[in-house]
């Protein structure tokens, strides 16, 4: 028998664990910043990249992609190559594939700011990044994919299928989420509209928690929860059950990010039928890895490595059962758009994937550097600051997510809205997000003192940098005819990948293809048309600030919305919205009727000071929106790729796009001036200027389907085309 | 709207038992197999974190 010698790469592992710890900090501080400026709305205000609408998405980036995903490729790189008795294929790969993503992510760091997004949640990077993002992550997987190819040994354990369903999944949602078309070099629009776009994103958002958030690290916990607690896990059947209906049910759960919006009825149907099934894998799962520590307990009494996973299994099982939950319509009509849905991903983020992280980071540390932990005491302490953090932080948001709902839902005995000024329902939860803001401090310092006792950890020891060990070589003919199918199937991973794939695909194909691809689906309304060139420069500017972060676009069909709101959304009035921006989260109020409610000077001075129209706003001010020019000379070519996406302008629109533009403006100037509103505090208001295109878009939101006015009437280009929409010639 | 979308697709009623039958019939067969292959012969898969830092894989180690 002959016994290959070879070295498991600890360099790698020790990379990415740095870059976990360094990302995780940053994005924990910027989480922190933005929660206090619920408290605070001005607090670092007035400088535009800070802003809270430009600082969110960097904040759910950074705690997404940079710290869970370098935990994840942490996790890998260790567990991977001793699965299979091999060292990772390419060195030359993993070392691609380390830098690229940290490129990827600062630039993200370098474009989210600056207004840089394309406002799809968790996937706001632009497409040169998206380029980026898939080019690195077919590098991992074809890293990983090889390694397995070569293993030493036979069977596949059970952490890797989870590998191997993160790879290719992530791979078809990064890709069918990003199709877009660019109109510059950092600006694209989505080639899918309104509803369809909706379905696509939560197709995706929601598969980005199963697929990133959770897959990889069910496949940490399955071999570290092992590992730490030196014993098999529970029960190897369970985990293959666990696999395949997980990843076969995760893919059709999206829709319920959707419900009583204006995606088709059927489709929200399944979204819940589907969710509520996702509780029987998910709870297989969570009871898999707690009673694998059966016996155990006195060890996780004492090892800290144990105490955080355990935290974390807890907390994902209490996750997976409030997920369905929160599916359930009637529940759902409740809890989404409030900060309940905050809480309930924060008890996900912080524990299940913060506490497997610092587990596995106070696992590896100690083993590749050769030494003992710095401090037991240390990583206790840091356990406790971790785990009351996040009962402070997630038990205010639930409190206050629910008060502030039923607030907008509660009518007097007369039957009018109790609290008919939405700013009410805010002020009440204030002392929620200050509490908030202290369980996130709280689990911050944790964190610090965790990464303090890393370093010193790894300063007591020296770095193991390429660990030998020997393994003999794998029978060239294992192919052991009797052998059953799925133990074949697991000495297969090409064909197990594609079965991965089609088992992934299923959900996609049948739920998410009719309402995606066929038009016919979306019912049209006849007086809805697209925007003009100025509304298309507002909306953009909308996209840009990340005003959607905290308003929504979709009214509800229920008595309390239209009552506050106005007219139901309808899944025609969307359809030339390039992206849709429905919103999850309603911070301030719904927009989708916002339209001629107030006059344009009231944007004008709300915008410049929010609480000189509504006092006590927590709304920050925007005023570089009154000094920094608008952007027209790209807009022609904005206008071609809107063409491209399939919004009905006629070809030679872009030729009077920048005349309609200066046209529109000077008529919303104009009208300003004639009410006074000339000068701001000093401050000119001129037609150039972004806060009137945003005007120009807020003013037509939700007003189309009275079919009143033509939105093109009296634009230049209206008396030069016979037919502004649909003419070609 | 919710009806007129279902009647503009085509065999739309068969979509919601195909998936319950992909779904059964997969999970069905699964769980018969795990059931009847037995806890032992999942021993050696489920080893084999704890065997890494063996020299020897599960397979070769009867050699």
């Amino acid at each position: 028998m002959s016994v290959d010698t070879f070295h498991y790469d600890n360099k790698i592992v020790r990379n990415f664990g740095i870059a976990t710890m360094i990302w995780g900090i940053i994005g924990f501080l910027v989480g922190l910043i933005v929660a206090l400026k619920f408290i605070w709305p001005d607090f670092l205000g007035f400088i535009p990249e800070l802003s809270f609408g430009r600082l969110r998405p960097l904040h759910t980036n950074a705690v997404i992609f940079a710290f869970a995903g370098n935990a994840i490729f942490y996790g890998v790189y260790y567990s991977l190559p001793r699965l299979c008795k091999a060292s990772m294929w390419s060195k030359k790969l993993s070392n691609i594939h380390f830098w690229g993503w940290q490129t990827i992510i600062l630039s993200a760091v370098a474009t989210l700011p600056f207004g840089i997004t394309t406002s799809k949640e968790y996937a706001e990077l632009e497409w040169p990044i998206d380029i980026a993002i898939t080019l690195i992550w077919v590098i991992f997987g074809v890293n990983m994919i090889m390694t397995i190819m070569k293993r030493r040994e036979r069977h596949i354990y059970v952490a890797i299928w989870f590998y191997i369903a993160t790879f290719v999944t992530v791979a078809v949602l990064h890709l069918v989420n990003s199709f877009e078309i660019p109109a510059t070099l950092l600006k694209s629009y989505p080639i899918y509209a309104g509803v369809q776009d909706a379905l696509v994103q939560w197709w995706y958002g929601h598969n980005a928690v199963a697929f990133f958030l959770t897959t990889p690290f069910l496949g940490i916990m399955y071999y570290f929860i092992p590992k730490a607690s030196n014993r098999p896990i529970f029960s190897y059947r369970l985990s293959i059950v666990h696999f395949w209906s997980l990843i076969f049910i995760y893919i059709w759960a999206g829709p319920h990010h959707l419900l009583y919006t204006a995606l088709p009825g059927w489709a929200q149907t399944l979204g819940v039928v589907f969710s509520l099934m996702l509780i029987a894998p998910s709870w297989g799962g969570m009871l898999n890895g707690l009673l694998t520590l059966r016996g155990a307990w006195d060890k996780v009494r004492e090892d800290p490595v144990l105490k955080f996973m355990v935290v974390a299994i807890t907390a994902y099982g209490m996750v997976t059962f409030e997920g369905p939950m929160l599916s359930i319509a009637n529940v759902n009509a409740i809890a989404h758009y409030s900060d309940y849905i905050i809480g309930h991903v924060h008890n996900g983020a912080l524990l299940w994937n913060g506490g497997l992280t610092f587990g596995m980071l106070y696992f590896i540390t100690p083993r590749i550097y050769q030494t003992k932990l710095f401090s037991t005491k240390l990583a206790n302490i840091h356990f406790w600051f971790a785990t009351m953090g996040a009962i402070f932080y997630v038990i205010p948001m639930y409190w206050g997510g629910i008060t502030q709902s039923l607030m907008w839902k509660d009518f007097t005995d007369q039957g009018f809205l109790t609290y008919p000024n939405f700013l009410e329902t805010v002020v009440q939860i204030v002392p929620m997000y200050a509490l908030r803001a202290f369980g996130g401090s709280l689990f911050i310092i944790g964190a610090l003192f965790g990464v303090y006792n890393l370093f010193k950890t790894a300063k007591s020891g020296s770095l193991l940098s390429s660990e030998k060990v020997q393994a003999p070589q794998l029978r060239e003919h294992f192919g052991d005819e009797n052998e059953s199918w799925h133990r074949k199937l697991e000495g297969r991973p090409l064909k197990f990948t594609v079965l991965t794939v089609i088992a992934i695909l299923i959900g996609g194909v049948v739920e998410y293809m009719p309402t995606a691809l066929i038009d016919s689906n979306i019912p049209t309304i006849e007086s809805v048309q697209p925007y003009t060139a100025l509304e298309v420069e507002g909306r953009d500017i909308y996209i840009a600030e990340g005003c959607n972060n905290c308003h929504s676009q979709m009214i509800r069909p229920f008595r309390s919305e239209t009552e506050r709101y106005g007219e139901y959304s309808k899944a025609g009035e969307f359809v030339y919205d390039h992206p849709f921006l429905w919103g999850s989260k309603r911070t301030g109020p719904d927009l989708h009727r916002i339209g001629g409610k107030y006059p344009d000077s009231w944007h004008l001075r709300h915008f410049y000071d929010p609480n000189s129209t509504s006092p006590g706003s927590i709304m920050p001010a925007y005023p570089w929106l009154l000094s920094q020019n608008m952007d027209m000379k790209s807009m022609p070519d904005r206008i071609d790729a809107l063409r491209t996406v399939g919004v009905p302008y006629s070809s030679r629109y872009p030729e009077y796009a920048i005349d309609d533009m200066k046209f529109q403006a000077e008529r919303i100037t104009q009208g300003l001036r004639e009410n006074g509103f000339d000068v701001i505090e000093g401050v000119e208001i001129t037609s150039d200027k972004k806060v009137i295109a945003l005007i120009a878009y807020l003013q037509r939101l939700g007003t189309d389907i009275s079919g009143e006015t033509d939105p093109f009437e009296e634009l230049p280009s209206s008396k030069k085309l016979s037919n502004v929409i649909l003419e070609d010639n | 709207m919710y009806k007129e979308v279902l009647r503009s697709m085509d065999g739309i009623e068969l979509f919601p038992s195909i998936s319950l039958i992909l779904f059964f019939s997969f999970f069905l067969i699964l769980i018969i197999y795990l059931i009847r292959t037995g806890k032992d012969f999942w021993k050696e898969a489920s080893n084999i974190p704890l065997d890494s830092e063996k020299i020897f894989n599960s397979k070769n180690s009867d050699q």
